[in-house]
């Protein structure tokens, strides 16, 4: 395995870290699958959709996000919002992520 | 029926029934709306080459299906030691039986007749172990999906107690179980062999009525053999006193409860005997007492069932070398001198 590799490896398994935290971040306003990706990709953060979608839906059995299909321009959609369980441990995610990223500025200095 | 159709039917196929239709509309909306963007961004209305486009980059239906589904294993993580573990013994007690066996015969066999049976046995013998291997992975695959997982963990948790590592293995604690087993073991051979021989002995007739020697006459008996032979019973007092040595050895050791370089030379000692006269009884004529006049009513088969009984005494005898030489190569590597590490020296 080349150098190139494993940094995409190692970068891949970081940006994994990260993913609830920003899915759940963006879903205070509904929004469908594809748009969801787009606001991702906007805000810097590349999520392949066979990522996303699946974690979509566990998140959803967890009780952190709520779906709703709609159909609109004669095309059906599921939309996707956080819960209100979903909101009571997005502040706490929030703190936690803050504390890692501080420790994480110190470890590398 | 689109490519996107048969795209979402493909990837359903592998998804559990109960979240296939769920999972395919929410795929093809997916579908739609990236190929909207991508007609856009084109500039021109999709066709089958931007379909084929975004499916290609979208992926295999299998691994797309994949993508839903929790991990599975057929063993996981938390089985898979103890798997393994079961397999080592399985095999290597199987593997050091058919060596064993094929050793024993191999002493009384030509090098052409070895050669057929090498060929006989061989492919039971692999397809034993094959069936064996399937079995024990049938039975951890089912304990993989019966026991509870969290249920399992968390009772490991809470019963992990960090003094039990204080407890042992200690190489010279002694157990109650195995030195009693061996003393009642050796006390049962004293007994038969020289006090009730008969046991192994059986009266015979000619219309094959077979009896423990001197539980029963009838009319017609014409005599009694013994199942083994005076070659063998000509060992019996040594291998009385190996036995009352080992029985002595198993009191001294229940009683200091563990060992002492007194005792593991006692052990060598003794061990080495019983290897000495097992090899003699080895290499000296037949242990079988039985002879084919005796088993007339097994007519042909008298001959081979002699020459089995013979090849099973003798596994027996190698089996005990075996595992005497082991006890002996160990007490030696426990009774040589090891060099201790130096101390090392605290600073105040």
């Amino acid at each position: 395995m080349g150098t190139n590799e494993s940094l995409e490896n190692v970068v891949l398994e970081l940006r994994r870290g990260v993913i609830v935290l920003a899915v759940l971040s963006q879903l205070d306003k509904e929004q469908y699958g594809y748009s969801l990706i787009k606001s991702l990709a906007e805000n810097g953060l590349e999520v392949d959709q066979g990522t996303l979608y699946p974690l979509l839906r566990r998140l959803e059995s967890q009780g952190l996000l709520q779906s709703t299909w709609r159909v609109e321009a004669d095309r059906p959609r599921r939309y996707y919002v956080i819960s209100e369980e979903g909101k009571n441990l997005l502040p706490r995610l929030k703190e936690e992520w803050t504390g890692i990223v501080s420790m994480m500025e110190k470890m590398l200095k | 029926m689109n490519l996107i159709d048969v795209y979402v039917s493909e990837v359903g196929k592998h998804l559990p029934r109960k979240m296939r239709a769920d999972i395919e509309a929410e795929l093809r909306s997916i579908l739609e709306d990236m190929l909207e963007d991508r007609s856009k961004k084109a500039g021109r209305p999709v066709d089958d080459e931007m379909v084929k486009e975004l499916l290609k980059e979208y992926g295999a239906p299998q691994k797309v299906a994949a993508s839903y589904l929790p991990e599975r294993h057929l063993i996981g993580p938390r089985l898979y030691p103890l798997f393994m573990l079961v397999l080592k013994i399985v095999f290597s007690v199987l593997g050091v039986l058919a060596l064993i066996g094929f050793g024993v015969s191999a002493t009384s066999m030509t090098p052409q007749a070895f050669i057929e049976l090498l060929g006989k046995v061989a492919l039971p013998t692999i397809g034993g172990a094959i069936t064996a291997f399937g079995n024990i992975v049938l039975v951890f695959a089912i304990l993989e999906r019966v026991l509870p997982a969290s249920e399992q963990e968390d009772v490991e948790d809470k019963e992990w107690n960090p003094a039990t590592l204080q407890k042992g293995p200690e190489p010279d604690r002694v157990g109650l179980a195995g030195p009693v087993f061996e003393i009642l073991l050796n006390l049962t051979a004293i007994v038969i062999f020289n006090f009730y021989p008969q046991l192994l002995s059986f009266g015979y007739s000619a219309s094959s009525v077979w009896f423990i020697a001197g539980s029963e006459v009838t009319k017609d008996q014409i005599g009694t053999t013994s199942i083994l032979s005076e070659a063998f019973f000509r060992y019996v007092p040594f291998l009385t006193v190996v036995w009352v040595l080992e029985i002595v050895h198993n009191a001294i050791l229940l009683r200091q409860g563990r060992w002492q370089p007194a005792t593991r030379w006692f052990s060598l000692g003794v061990k080495l005997a019983n290897v000495g006269i097992c090899i003699a009884l080895l290499a000296g004529p037949s242990l079988i007492g039985l002879t084919t006049e005796s088993l007339t009513v097994l007519g042909s088969l008298a001959n081979s069932v002699i020459v089995a009984l013979n090849s099973i005494v003798r596994l027996v005898l190698v089996l005990v070398i075996v595992l005497d030489g082991i006890d002996i190569v160990k007490t030696i590597l426990r009774l040589w001198p090891r060099k201790t590490p130096s101390a090392r020296v605290h600073g105040k």
